[in-house]
């Protein structure tokens, strides 16, 4: 074998090994659920208890704000690898909720639209990272990004329950494709 | 396909074969370099399974790296389990970069 030709078929062999690491990643599960109960309460206490909604979707929203990082971080470790530049990456792209909601609402409330509205913009907005994150890190999201969007929408029609059946099915969602994943072991 | 006794190849060829470093001619090192230099640190395991190597034949290669100052190694306990995490030494990358240079103008020599 020549040496070009020696050195064509190493190089096939990094390509494979740089391929299998580049797989997409899955959300970490202890992360999904975390994020399907958030959901699930925070959404339905919106048909329920609008009052006590606001709060608890801001805290438990900033609680997952320090805590994910460093979820997302033991995950890496566990399955063997770790890049500070992709952690910071990542972290970057859901700090833009936060960043959105913010927005949203100083919009919102400039523009006195009331607190329904709010909530849907903020779900339509939210549903667009969902989808980005689909499209970078988990292709889980990509569907259930437009999902959470046209919810959004939808909840304009829907007289009861609308903000609950929509948490739920974003729970679902999120939930639903842990139950799937092959626990692969810890690589580490 | 480029004619492989011609001069202006056989130049082309001894510029691509100069550029190559010894220890990164072996395609398990080669491969362990590439994917140290995409993160920050990998696993001996996460290493092996990206790889498709055996403990024995792995360990062996990261070894050379090692005494070739490409790699560093630091051991630490996770769960009471060693885990040995290696990363990409500045020496390595530099060798690294020169080395898939060097098998680029090698191919492209060959009009592969």
């Amino acid at each position: 074998m020549s040496q070009a030709q020696q050195a064509s078929d190493d190089l096939h062999y990094v390509r494979q090994a740089v391929d299998r690491r580049d797989r997409p990643r899955n959300m970490p599960t202890p992360i999904a659920w975390t994020v399907a109960i958030y959901v699930l309460v925070g959404y339905s206490l919106l048909d329920i208890r609008p009052d006590w909604a606001g709060i608890f979707l801001a805290v438990g929203g900033m609680a997952m704000g320090i805590v994910f990082p460093l979820i997302g971080r033991r995950t890496a470790r566990q399955e063997g690898e770790f890049d500070r530049a992709e952690a910071m990456r990542i972290n970057l792209h859901w700090l833009s909720i936060l960043l959105a909601i913010v927005g949203v609402i100083a919009l919102g409330v400039a523009r006195h639209v009331d607190g329904q509205t709010i909530g849907q913009y903020i779900a339509l907005t939210i549903g667009l990272i969902y989808f980005l994150g689909g499209v970078h890190f988990d292709r889980n999201l990509l569907w259930l990004g437009p999902l959470l969007m046209a919810g959004a929408i939808a909840i304009t029609y829907v007289p009861h329950y609308g903000w609950t059946a929509l948490g739920a099915l974003v729970a679902l969602g999120l939930v639903v494709p842990t139950w799937f994943r092959t626990r692969s072991a810890a690589t580490v | 396909m480029r004619n492989p006794n011609t001069p202006s190849t056989q130049a082309h060829n001894a510029a691509g074969l100069d550029r190559l470093d010894p220890v990164l001619q072996h395609r398990s090192r080669l491969g362990a370099c590439v994917l140290l230099s995409t993160v920050d640190v990998l696993s001996f395991s996460r290493l092996k399974a990206l790889l498709g190597e055996t403990d024995g034949n792995l360990g062996a290669q990261l070894r050379k790296l090692e005494e070739a100052g490409y790699v560093t190694v630091n051991k630490e306990f996770e769960k009471r389990k060693p885990v040995s995490w290696y990363s990409l030494s500045p020496t390595g990358r530099a060798v690294l970069k020169e080395h898939l240079g060097g098998l680029e103008a090698l191919i492209k020599a060959a009009g592969m």
